[in-house]
């Protein structure tokens, strides 16, 4: 059953084809002819070449030209990769609206103006008729897409070199800073056309401290925190064994120790001066009781613990768990459970979000929390559900992340303007860890490998004079996360949205997994990183094949837009041909909007009309699920429609990435896997229609 | 398949246009029975919207007809081999408008996967035959005369030498020049041998080059039978000359009276506008009649006189 409903569309289409052709068109089939074929193709190409279609392209060309004037790139090779995405998304454009538009009116057309009579009473058969009208506008499509790719060949080629000469004039410039001259000088060289394969590393993460085995640090100061994912539905909350109705109170089980560096305290050890730590089981309702710090003594840290629901609305915040200062941390250097006894309201909350994220941090500064990751036998933060009449332990709700084979938690820094901030420090930074793994590696013949950054950076009020040099400094390492060996650093100077070519020795890099550690070493200078700031040059292609490999990719999304077009227009008068197509080829990307919300969509709708907090109410669970299963049928249907962002090559093209093959197949999948098989619709339809006015 | 004879053969056709919603709208057609022989001319009368078309385009699956059997050439109409047998003239000839004259043909020839060689030669021999000149042959479809469009819509009929030709008002937007021209040619392939469905409410058209006619009414078939039965007065003759005087004449008048005729009357015939006409123009144009040997047609105006 499962395996018939995740492959539907296969079978479907697969049923239709086999239906089509070899029960009810078996006939049809074996007189095929391609000779008719093509000359039907030939007149639908004749025709359309003949009303001059091709003239969409100078309006193409036109546009092109005035945003390639309009856009603002931040350097050279940006603005040739602006060009071509801005190209490459005008011919898909034209291509798409001519050959939608051609592609339904023709047939109905053909019909009103009689032209069809002659042509089905010739011994050709409707899938003749169909197959070669597909054909045809296919040829259009390819003709508009090699003027309009010989045009963005062309006119890239004459950019990029006129874009040399200003290079050129840059590099003369005795003004020009040294992070922007590094990259000219990379242009200069590997001139601007070149189009690289990249491997990516996910998310980075921030740390205070590079990560070793399972011992992970974040720095204080509010710079970042642990998040801990709770993937859970409302029925969870009640273990098994348990009365449905029996009231649950609810606790959160934080494990963890700390540091507090000494720059803030050097010569007191503070810890010694505070009480014993808690043993690990027991309740640890002292910790939150705000004491007193010594005034001689600096204070002691607290704890920030935040929960998030899945659409990153808060659930708690540290006032409702108690003090919104946050909970104090035990007085003691060691691994330590802290027991946080969470409302009723709060717990109410949880059942009903099911799934949310706990986030753990602290503001105190000078501090590191420490955690380990999680494993079978040990967990650094779980959920426990108790009996409040009894005080009996229900059970422990512990991190569990969507996907089992990721981790539960991720260590996240402050979000800024552009991506998480890591705040510049000549000693004390944080870490950004970027973990590359399974990459292939393009290793240089002097034994490095490449990579470009680009980063965005902000400034601190009170450092912008202060600092009178332009660029950021950045400590580079590489570590291999198996041996924990680093190596040595690689200092580099940045500047916000400008690219960074630096190399890496390859040896720590061996089997493609390996750690880039990032520290920002200028004060006053916040650095925003995304998954993307950093990535590995693997290799290279020529650009005109890359630019041959889009326009194929387009090519095939026309071929599905023909197909669908023509479908449509075999049982529909042509404007309303026209707007079904064009709803059949965005109705995938809108469902998948919807459906990005998995479950989530049912609980919200019924929040809306209940309100939060009665998760268990019966209505609720009809509203709830009820929505599910409809947006469950939606999900359904858009698996059998074409899911035409495969077809997208614009972002690649922008990052002047190479489009690697498996995405040309994916698109094929795509273009015939839906195309074929309403080809074969299109033509049971036309077979049974009378063709006359 | 049977060779009985028969071209084409209806048994109780019926066909019903409905609107949107399956309702019925109009019976276009009502219980026809029609048998067309091997090598006959046939004449489907009757005024505008009478079913004539309806029944031409039943007989070539382009709609379906709602209750009755067809056979073309035996065989049915969805049937593809039927097609490689058959040509049609559409009551107007909408063809491909940006295709020229001989794109044209060779597009209908590789329908029938004539090959190039073929292809070379049957299309200026069509082309002739049909009397499209050299300059026209180029020229796309959207720019010809209504007459000329009728011309290239015959030849596409005749490209693959089909053994029946249906022809869908082959005269109208023709002049009548042309309209000769067609009619030689419906008899020329009358003598190759093959069979002509033809439909028309030009009762001229038919009457000169039909053996058989059926007359269309309201979808319902009126008369049916052999064209010079149906036109023949029997109890009338008529006696023609040359070079009598009137003096002559009158005793020749005298002569048949004795005979114990009723009602003798000696009259000059006129001549038909459209003979006057053809002759006009051929003789302008330096050429032979060529046919009808009086250059003439009477009252009667049968059609064994032409050929
Ligand atoms: N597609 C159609 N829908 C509805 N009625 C039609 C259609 N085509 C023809 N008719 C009707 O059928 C009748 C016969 O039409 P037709 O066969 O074209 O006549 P004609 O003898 O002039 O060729 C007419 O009354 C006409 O209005
Ligand atoms: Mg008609």
């Amino acid at each position: 059953m499962e395996l018939f409903a995740d492959n539907i569309e296969y079978i479907l289409g697969g049923a239709i084809v086999v239906l089509g052709l070899l029960v009810i068109g078996l006939k049809d089939v074996l007189c095929f002819s391609f000779r008719r074929v093509w000359a039907i193709s030939g007149v639908v190409f004749a025709e359309s070449i003949r009303r001059r279609v091709l003239w969409v392209t100078p309006l193409a060309i036109i546009g092109v030209f005035i945003v390639a004037q309009l856009t603002k790139p931040f350097d050279e090779q940006d603005a040739i990769r602006q060009t071509l995405k801005f190209s490459i998304f005008a011919t898909g454009l034209i291509v798409t609206l001519t050959t939608i538009i051609l592609a339904a009116t023709n047939l109905p057309k053909e019909i009103e103006n009689r032209v069809i009579y002659t042509v089905v009473t010739k011994p050709t058969t409707r899938l003749e008729i169909i197959v070669g009208k597909v054909i045809g506008f296919a040829r259009v499509s390819a003709a508009i897409l090699l003027i309009m790719g010989l045009f963005t060949w062309g006119y890239l080629h004459v950019r990029a070199w006129s874009l040399q000469g200003s290079i050129k004039a840059g590099l003369a410039d005795a003004q020009l800073s040294q992070v922007h001259r590094n990259a000219l000088q990379h242009y200069r060289e590997a001139g601007l056309l070149r189009v690289n394969t990249y491997a990516w590393s996910g998310e980075p993460q921030i740390f205070s401290q590079p990560p070793e085995g399972d011992r992970r640090w974040i720095p204080g100061g509010d710079q970042a925190k642990a998040q801990f994912f709770f993937d859970y539905t409302s029925a969870d909350f009640t273990p098994p064994g348990v009365m449905p109705d029996t009231p649950i109170a609810m606790a959160l089980l934080v494990d963890l120790s700390y540091q507090q560096s000494r720059t803030i305290m050097p010569e007191v050890d503070p810890l010694s001066a505070y009480g014993i730590p808690l043993p690990s089981n027991a309740a640890a309702e002292e910790s939150t009781v705000p004491s007193t710090p010594t005034p001689l003594l600096p204070p002691r840290p607290r704890l920030q613990i935040n929960i998030i629901d899945s659409q990153h609305n808060p659930i708690a915040r540290p006032a409702d768990l108690g003090d919104a200062r946050g909970i104090m941390l035990p007085a003691t250097d060691q691994f330590a459970t802290m027991m946080i006894p969470l409302p009723p309201a709060i717990a109410g909350k949880l059942v009903t979000a099911g799934q949310f994220a706990v986030d753990v941090g602290t503001s105190a500064l000078g501090t590191q929390l420490s955690f380990r990751l999680p494993q079978d036998q040990y967990q650094p933060i779980s959920l426990r559900l108790i009996n409040p009449e009894t005080n009996q332990i229900l059970g422990d709700l512990v991190p569990r992340a969507p996907d089992p084979q990721t981790l539960p938690v991720r260590f996240i820094g402050e979000q800024g303007t552009f991506g998480q901030q890591l705040h510049g420090d000549p000693h004390n930074s944080a870490i950004a860890v970027f973990a590359f793994r399974n990459t292939d590696r393009a290793v240089s013949s002097d034994g490095k490998i490449n990579f470009e950054m680009n980063i965005g950076i902000e400034r601190t009020g009170a450092e912008q004079n202060v600092d009178s040099d332009d660029y950021t400094e950045l400590e580079i390492r590489l570590a291999d996360p198996a041996t924990g060996a680093t190596s040595p650093p690689n200092i580099i100077q940045a500047e916000s949205n400008r690219n960074v070519f630096f190399t890496m020795p390859a040896d720590l890099a061996q089997n493609g997994n390996f750690n880039l550690l990032v520290r920002n070493l200028t004060t006053g200078h916040w650095v925003g990183l995304q998954a993307r700031s950093v990535q590995l040059v693997t290799g290279n292609v020529l650009f005109s094949w890359n630019l041959f490999k889009s326009l194929l990719m387009l090519w095939l999304m026309s071929l599905l837009v023909i197909i669908i077009a023509m479908f449509c227009s075999t049982f529909l008068s042509w404007p309303i041909a026209i707007v079904l197509a064009v709803i059949i080829l965005l109705s995938n990307w809108g469902i998948q909007q919807l459906g990005d919300m998995g479950n989530e969509l049912g609980n919200q709708v019924a929040q809306q009309i209940f309100g939060g907090n009665q998760g268990q109410a019966p209505q609720f669970r009809v509203v709830s699920s009820s929505v599910n299963t409809l947006n469950k049928a939606l999900q359904a249907l858009a698996k059998v429609l074409p899911d035409i962002s495969q077809f997208s090559a614009g972002e690649q093209l922008q990052r002047g990435v190479n489009m690697p093959w498996r995405q040309l197949i994916d698109a094929a999948a795509v273009a015939f896997g839906f195309g074929i098989p309403l080809t074969v619709l299109a033509y049971l339809f036309l077979r049974n229609k009378e063709v006359a006015p | 398949m049977a060779d009985n004879g028969e071209a084409v053969r209806t048994n109780h056709l019926t066909k019903v246009y409905k609107d949107f919603w399956g309702r019925p709208k109009v019976t276009a057609l009502d219980d026809l029975n029609l048998t067309i022989h091997r090598g006959e001319v046939f004449g489907l009368l009757g005024p505008n919207g009478s079913g004539k078309s309806t029944t031409i385009k039943l007989l070539l699956n382009l709609i379906f007809p709602t209750s009755g059997d067809i056979s073309v050439l035996g065989y049915r109409p969805d049937s593809r081999l039927m097609k490689e047998k058959i040509g049609f003239l559409p009551e107007e000839s909408y063809l491909h408008r940006f295709l020229n004259g001989e794109e044209t043909l060779e597009f209908y020839g590789k329908m029938f996967r004539l090959d190039r060689r073929t292809l070379k030669r049957r299309v200026p021999e069509l082309l002739d035959i049909v009397g499209l000149d050299a300059k026209a042959r180029k020229r796309k479809l959207r720019e010809y005369s209504k007459g000329m469009a009728r011309r290239i819509g015959l030849a596409q009929a005749l490209i693959n030498n089909p053994e029946l030709i249906l022809l869908d008002e082959p005269t109208t937007g023709l002049d009548p020049l042309g309209t000769k021209e067609m009619k030689d040619l419906i008899l020329s392939l009358k003598q190759q041998g093959k069979t002509v469905l033809l439909c028309s409410h030009l009762l001229a058209d038919v009457q000169d080059v039909c053996d058989r006619i059926t007359i269309l009414f309201r979808g319902k078939m009126q008369t049916l039978g052999e064209v010079r039965d149906l036109l023949q007065v029997r109890d009338i003759a008529q006696i023609q000359a040359r070079g009598l005087t009137a003096a002559q004449l009158e005793e020749v008048r005298q002569f048949i009276a004795k005979m114990g005729a009723q009602d003798a009357t000696i009259t000059h015939p006129t001549t038909t506008l459209e003979d006057l006409f053809v002759r006009v123009v051929l003789q302008k144009t330096g050429e032979n009649i060529g046919a009808g040997g009086v250059g003439y047609a009477g009252a009667s105006g049968d059609n064994a006189a032409r050929s």
